[in-house]
């Protein structure tokens, strides 16, 4: 491993290098009209990097766009984007780690490779960066997460003030960071120790099995109290950087149609129910048990790690402000007072 | 065909087979791929399925309904409901859809390899069990198989599904076929009443070794289930297929989950047993 | 703000006698999460728990629609005056008993942060309500809250206009989240729903969303309150309001007509007049 420290003014010339051979997404401030948001944008200027604010919505948006072509009808090829090598700067340890999840479902199954997923990921390379203070409503610690770490990213910037420290991890991009000035590991170390104690002041408890235990917890009675106020709209899904579920469509006519990988949401009615009416989840009860039920239960069982990895976004962005981890504790108890829970491996 | 692909290839509408009408609409299709390749290498077993797509238009799962030892074409039958069946059902022979598959995991062949079997559909849930009725039928296949009966059930005589198989079912060797209706009617001389009470009268249900296929609608499957347990059948020698919305196949998508089991991957054929083990939600 | 202290402690105090004497299952109002300091919707039904209400500046979510889940329980629910309205047409329009709920309104309301809606809002007392809560406001005490601010909107040339709508609509990721806060979209399909005619393309783009967000808003007509729940809702802060509010205006302008102002009052289409204006379809 290679550890490098530089000032922002070369971190500035090491950007404009890196623009060369690289396009380049980082969080940027974005004016909404009637909302202010930090998100992953492609940028030309170093200077616009938002290095503080966790992105309001997801890298998922750049890695898994929520209308992506597959194909198409009228000559047998699949749609690869084979554009420029990208980079993705200042990802925190949460959204390393929710690509790590949508690796593991889309690339590492060897049941099914997405070949158009795997197309884009290849080209791009996570640069993360050690996360520099809780925002107001994530908990990735809790979840077992080390928000200033992830071994994920085969780069990885510690920022401290104006000073950023970087890890080359992976051998292959060791040639481009050669020249710049060498920086001390336990130096290093030590100031990624002082921020974890940060973390680790204010974290919240939790102690519920994972996976969740499936037939007990599916059939627990808390599922109405806990999604009462639910809209039933689709942020907590959309902005969620795991959330996955997807709809292929068609679009155009027969003999130029094309098809669709588009982002689908649990929340909505439409996605389960059949076409003769019948619907296995018609209630938002439903519907919001099986959003949490498949984070900490269903994607649990079938993969390793878990399926939410308490970013906060869909607690910062839900407009009736329903709290995931309200959810979490509820579960705790109903556990606890069924006198301790068995995880649903054993 | 490779798995991961996820778009169809071309197949060729041979033959289109109005099978009901009067109160449901049902038609058979009979396809072949277009590639020699393709139609070749093709293996499917019964109670798997396939994506079916009408270009331009959308994707929506069929079981197959004929059974892999025939070679030369596949067949699937549509009722119609929405979307992707009705413009199936304006197709015109010669006309091109898409196929994608084969997914799930099918009826389990070998370990009934020595069993009587029991079939009981009901509607256009007999579609996946002719495929395996056909299958263990065959010829080449028979003698592995014990006592094959078979009740077929309809709503009325209007809604026979499949009638030009009975004949060659009912020859077959040390098979029994029957066939009931929901309600008398005038000029039916089979039997009359829904599937789950004719079991003990009209079938041999207690041979040893027994297992039983059963599909079709939901209210049917809980009480035939209900009816065979009674009878002293095991939960894991009841065997059924589920239908769900699906868009992927693959177990990806998410919307066909019962708990973390994906009926297009982990099913669509679970035994009793397993449904039992699995969060009610189907 | 005392104002708004005051009138959580009104609330507070009524919701309790309700739930104490069993004349009310539930009550819905506002609350604060327990991990954070965020007002969000809250149910309560054990008296004990009243106190948990709360009315501050950041009230901002419609809980009118959360009736539609109890119709039939006796539910008291905590209304902003929009709320009241949206209640009041909710009795119009036959969806819940009058009988089964008790409307703790709140006069005079102070208004909701960053919510626009509330700068261009006249009706700032409960139009319905069993119990009011709050000081009521006066015409010159409403007047004098207004904003007076030109509609930049209405300004604009129609290529302005329609320059200004693509580049809110073309950030819509269809989250749905206007259409589920929104009051008046109860229908039990939406017409994003169907696809037997499919209206709305799946895939997300300029020509799908301009026509989700149009056709929602034509279903606004002598429905809408105003209350500004679409655009606070909205993830991508689109001003969403916008067609809704031109939707309030032109039905006041041409039949004047607004929605909720009282529960007896006929819905704008049901209602016909040989006298109603044509202007629109005949010039």
């Amino acid at each position: 491993m290679m550890i490098k420290k530089i000032d922002k003014n070369q971190f500035k010339e090491l950007f404009d290098k890196l623009k060369e051979n690289y396009n380049i997404a980082a969080p940027v401030l974005i004016d909404k009209n009637k909302k202010t948001l930090v998100e992953y944008h492609y940028i030309d200027d170093f200077d616009k990097i938002d290095w503080d604010e966790q992105a309001d919505s997801s890298p998922k948006n750049i890695i898994f766009p929520q209308n992506a072509p597959v194909g198409n009808d009228y000559k047998e090829k699949q749609y690869y984007d084979t554009e420029q090598d990208t980079l993705i700067l200042g990802v925190r340890s949460c959204d390393i780690e929710a690509i790590k999840t949508l690796d593991q479902v889309f690339i590492e199954d060897e049941m099914y490779i997405d070949k158009n997923y795997k197309a884009r990921r290849d080209k791009i390379t996570l640069v993360g960066l050690s996360c520099p203070q809780r925002n107001k409503s994530c908990f990735c610690d809790t979840l077992g997460f080390n928000p200033v770490e992830s071994n994920y990213a085969p780069l990885y910037i510690f920022k401290d003030g104006n000073e950023f420290w970087i890890k080359v991890k992976d051998k292959k991009f060791e040639s481009v960071f050669e020249n710049l000035p060498d920086g001390n590991q336990d130096k290093l170390e030590e100031l990624i120790e002082k921020r974890i104690n940060t973390f680790t002041e204010s974290s919240f408890e939790l102690d519920i099995p994972i996976p969740l235990p499936e037939k007990e917890m599916f059939e627990a009675d808390i599922w109405e109290e806990m999604s009462e106020k639910c809209l039933g709209c689709g942020i907590c899904t959309y902005y969620c950087p795991t959330c996955y579920c997807f709809n292929f469509i068609w679009e155009g006519k027969d003999g130029e149609s094309t098809k669709y990988k588009n982002w689908d949401s649990c929340m909505f009615s439409t996605y389960s129910a059949h076409a003769s009416g019948h619907n296995p989840r018609d209630s938002k009860e439903k519907r919001y048990r099986n959003r949490i039920m498949h984070k900490f239960s269903y994607h649990p069982l079938n993969y390793e790690g878990l399926g939410c990895v308490g970013c906060g976004r869909c607690i910062d962005r839900c407009p009736v402000n329903l709290d995931i981890r309200e959810a979490l504790k509820l579960t705790e108890k109903y556990l606890e007072e069924k006198g301790g829970a068995k995880s649903g491996k054993d | 065909m490779e798995k991961t692909d996820m778009l169809p290839h071309k197949a060729e509408v041979l033959e289109i087979k109005q099978e009901t009408e009067t109160n449901l609409n049902i038609k058979t299709f009979k396809v072949k791929f277009i590639d020699n390749d393709i139609r070749k290498n093709f293996n499917f077993k019964p109670g798997q399925f396939m994506m079916v797509t009408v270009y331009g238009l959308g994707e929506a799962p069929f079981g197959f309904s004929s059974s892999p030892t025939e070679k030369d074409y596949i067949e699937f039958s549509v009722k119609e409901v929405g979307l992707v069946t009705e413009a199936l059902h304006n197709l015109k022979e010669g006309d091109k859809i898409g196929i994608r598959g084969p997914f799930g995991n099918g009826f389990p062949l070998d370990s009934t390899e020595g069993k009587n079997i029991i079939f009981i559909g009901g509607g256009i849930g007999l579609a996946p069990l002719r495929s395996m009725i056909n299958y263990v039928l065959d010829e080449k296949n028979r003698d592995k198989y014990q006592r094959i009966q078979l009740l077929n059930a309809f709503r009325s005589p209007e809604d026979t599904l499949f009638c030009d198989d009975y004949q060659w079912w009912e020859n077959s060797k040390d098979t029994l076929v029957k066939y009931t209706i929901d309600e008398p009617c005038e000029g039916w001389s089979k039997c009359v009443g829904y599937p789950h009470t004719l079991i003990a009268e009209e079938l041999d249900y207690n041979l040893p070794d027994t297992r039983v296929f059963t599909c079709g609608p939901p209210i049917m499957i809980k009480f035939i289930t209900e009816r065979l347990q009674e009878l002293g059948i095991e939960p894991s020698e009841i065997i059924t297929t589920l239908e769900m919305r699906m868009s992927c196949g693959v177990g990806k998508c998410g919307r066909c989950n019962i708990g973390h089991y994906y009926v297009c991957k982990d099913g669509p054929v679970f035994t009793l047993e397993q449904l039992r083990e699995m969060p009610d939600e189907y | 703000m005392k104002k708004y202290e005051k009138i959580t402690e009104e609330i507070v105090e009524i919701a309790e006698k309700l739930l104490k004497e069993n004349t009310v299952e539930k009550v819905i109002g506002f609350g604060i999460g327990i991990f954070t300091e965020e007002v969000t919707p809250i149910f309560i039904s054990n008296p004990e728990n009243a106190d948990r209400l709360v009315f501050n500046s950041k009230a901002e979510m419609s809980l009118a629609k959360y009736l539609l889940n109890y119709k039939d329980q006796k539910v008291a629910i905590v209304a902003k005056p929009c709320d009241s309205r949206a209640i009041a047409t909710y009795l119009a329009e036959d969806l819940i008993k009058r009988e089964n709920i008790k409307v703790i309104g709140i006069n005079g309301c102070p208004g909701i942060e960053n919510n626009t809606a509330c700068e261009e809002c006249d009706i700032r007392n409960a139009v319905i309500s069993d119990y009011t809560v709050g000081k009521k406001m006066t015409e010159e005490e409403i007047e004098a809250k207004l904003k007076d601010k030109e509609d930049k909107i209405e300004k604009m040339t129609p290529a302005e206009r329609m320059e200004y709508f693509q580049k809110e609509f073309e950030r819509c990721t269809r989250c749905y989240a206007c259409r589920e806060a929104c009051y008046v979209c109860y229908c039990e399909q939406c017409f994003t729903e169907g696809n037997q005619p499919e209206w709305v393309g799946d895939s997300v783009k300029l020509n799908d969303n301009f026509t989700y967000h149009l056709m929602r808003a034509m279903h606004m007509a002598g429905r809408c309150v105003n209350c500004g729940a679409c655009e606070m809702a909205c993830p991508e802060g689109i001003d969403v309001r916008a067609l809704a509010a031109k939707m309030c205006r032109s039905a006041e302008e041409l039949f004047d007509y607004r929605a909720g102002i009282d529960s007896d009052q006929k819905t704008l289409l049901s209602d016909y007049d040989v006298n109603d204006t044509e202007s629109g379809f005949m010039e």
